[in-house]
């Protein structure tokens, strides 16, 4: 017979965990752009997630989840406080090359297709986790990248006629 | 099928075309004379390129941009990488999040949290290569002027040619590395595009024309660089021409002249090694070239780390290569 984790096994494991965790999941979200909030909010979810926890199933899952749950967070942070990305820590890729104004581009993309894009290109997630992170579908997920493709290449198509 | 069929390349094959530049031979002629001739086109493909070179670089988190200061400065400041630590950890609401966390814990049963609370003090170590030793004593103070042998163990590190400057070293495997683009000549740090990637302020220039190696959590910078020897200078004048700019913006108290100099050897040559204001710098003259090596943020006080450095570099000045290039890739 296949052991079922219980709630106080569940419970047990976040709190074991907890350091752990709470650096992991503040990283996380920092990357998502929660800025000076990432410790914050990495508390929330950590306490969102033990106060849930009898709505997770699988221990395999915890991680997945509490990075669903810091998606959720961050993102509602964002659209609530409508933070100017000039004035945020953005994470961004970085290239001397390609100067300064190329990284802005990827902070000024919307929403979901900045997450988008920071899961699958900046913290190398695959679109399927990228997917169940955001609470989309796996084509969703190429959507946004897509568009977030799309509309970078408008950005820097300009640096042709400057490298010319 | 006709990929003109609405007058312009799709935008999804221009992004293949990008990635893939044998995707562009392809093209029927009627179709590469239409994208030689459209700037729409051709703007798109070399943003998609673009795109890609972005994608493919490394993170990092980054505080945005400053506005652009009188001397037309921009600067861009790096803080942590995408594989290091997460900075300093602070408890923004302890007390609120201990209560809660006791209470639940208590509820079922589980009283882990000192445990768990004590773990948050270390952040997770970055850097790869760190001597295990104590933190490195002042440059004053140390004894010894030779670079080798290393007490850090540098059989593991990864090797790297430089095809620019005509050396070998080796750096900790796991650090960022970025091959020199551009010759290095003694204007580059007067460029006005400034960058700090979490260590100190360098030249645009200065991070496209030397080879740098950084540690995955930028505490820590090595840049091998040089030029050939102008001619008609001495080194001891090229010594000048390279303090001149640096003491007249920070002192000469930050650039010790080379009579202050510890002597040391860099692959059997001759070389001088100085510490200053958030540097350490290491000079030497081979085969009619300077090269300089310098280490900043951890590697300008750890003097174990930068001799390790020191002690893997091989000089092959015939194989320095001073042709200029264009720094901007043309498109594919």
């Amino acid at each position: 017979m296949e052991a079922v984790a219980t709630v106080d096994d569940l419970g047990g494991a976040v709190d074991a965990e907890y350091g752990a965790l709470f650096v992991e999941l503040t990283r996380f979200c920092r990357a998502l752009g929660a800025g000076g909030s990432a410790e914050d909010i990495a508390q929330d979810v950590l306490l969102e997630g033990r106060t849930r926890i009898d709505q997770l199933r699988d221990p395999e899952s915890l991680r997945p989840w509490l990075r669903r749950i810091a998606v959720r967070q961050v993102s509602r942070l964002r659209a609530k406080t409508q933070r100017s990305i000039e004035r945020d820590l953005a994470f961004l890729p970085v290239d001397p090359d390609l100067g300064l104004d190329a990284s802005a581009a990827v902070a000024r993309l919307p929403q979901r297709e900045r997450l988008a894009v920071v899961l699958v290109y900046g913290l190398g997630y695959g679109q399927e986790e990228a997917a169940d992170m955001l609470g989309i579908s796996r084509g969703g997920v190429a959507a946004s990248l897509w568009q977030a493709r799309r509309k970078l290449a408008r950005d820097l198509a300009p640096y042709r006629r400057e490298s010319e | 099928m006709n990929i003109l069929a609405w007058g312009h390349i799709p935008e999804p094959a221009l992004a293949e075309m990008s990635d893939d530049p044998a995707a562009r031979q392809q093209l029927s002629a009627s179709e590469r004379r239409h994208l030689d001739g459209c700037d729409r086109c051709l703007g798109l493909l070399e943003g998609h390129r673009r795109v890609s070179q972005l994608f493919a670089a490394p993170w990092q988190f980054v505080t945005a941009v400053e506005p652009t200061n009188d001397f037309g400065v921009q600067r861009v400041r790096g803080v942590v990488s995408a594989g290091g630590g997460v900075g300093p950890i602070r408890l923004s609401r302890p007390i609120w999040i201990v209560a809660a966390l006791v209470l639940l814990s208590a509820l079922v049963g589980t009283g882990m949290l000192v445990g768990a609370f004590r773990r948050l003090d270390g952040p997770p170590a970055a850097v790869d290569a760190r001597p295990t030793e104590a933190a490195s004593p002042s440059p004053s103070t140390l004894p010894s002027p030779k670079p080798s042998p290393s007490r850090v163990p540098t059989s593991t590190w990864s090797a790297f040619t430089s095809l620019r400057h005509g050396l070998e070293i080796s750096h900790p495997t796991g650090w960022i590395e970025r091959a020199g683009r551009r010759p290095w000549n003694l204007a580059i740090n007067q460029e006005p595009r400034v960058w700090n990637l979490g260590v100190t302020d360098f030249s645009e220039g200065f991070l496209q024309s030397a080879d740098h190696f950084m540690a995955s959590d930028l505490s820590a910078m090595f840049a091998a660089y040089g030029m050939a020897l102008p001619i008609g200078k001495t080194y001891e004048g090229f010594i000048e021409a390279y303090q001149a700019p640096r003491i007249a913006t920070s002192g000469v108290g930050c650039y010790p002249p080379p009579t202050e100099w510890e002597r040391i050897t860099i692959d059997g040559h001759e070389a001088g090694l100085v510490s200053g204001c958030g540097y350490t710098d290491a000079m030497v003259q081979a085969g009619g070239r300077v090269y300089i090596f310098s280490g900043y943020g951890d590697l300008a006080t750890n003097r174990l780390l930068f001799e390790a450095f020191l002690s893997t570099v091989r000089l092959d000045p015939a194989a320095a290569n001073d042709t200029p290039v264009n720094a901007s890739p043309s498109p594919g």
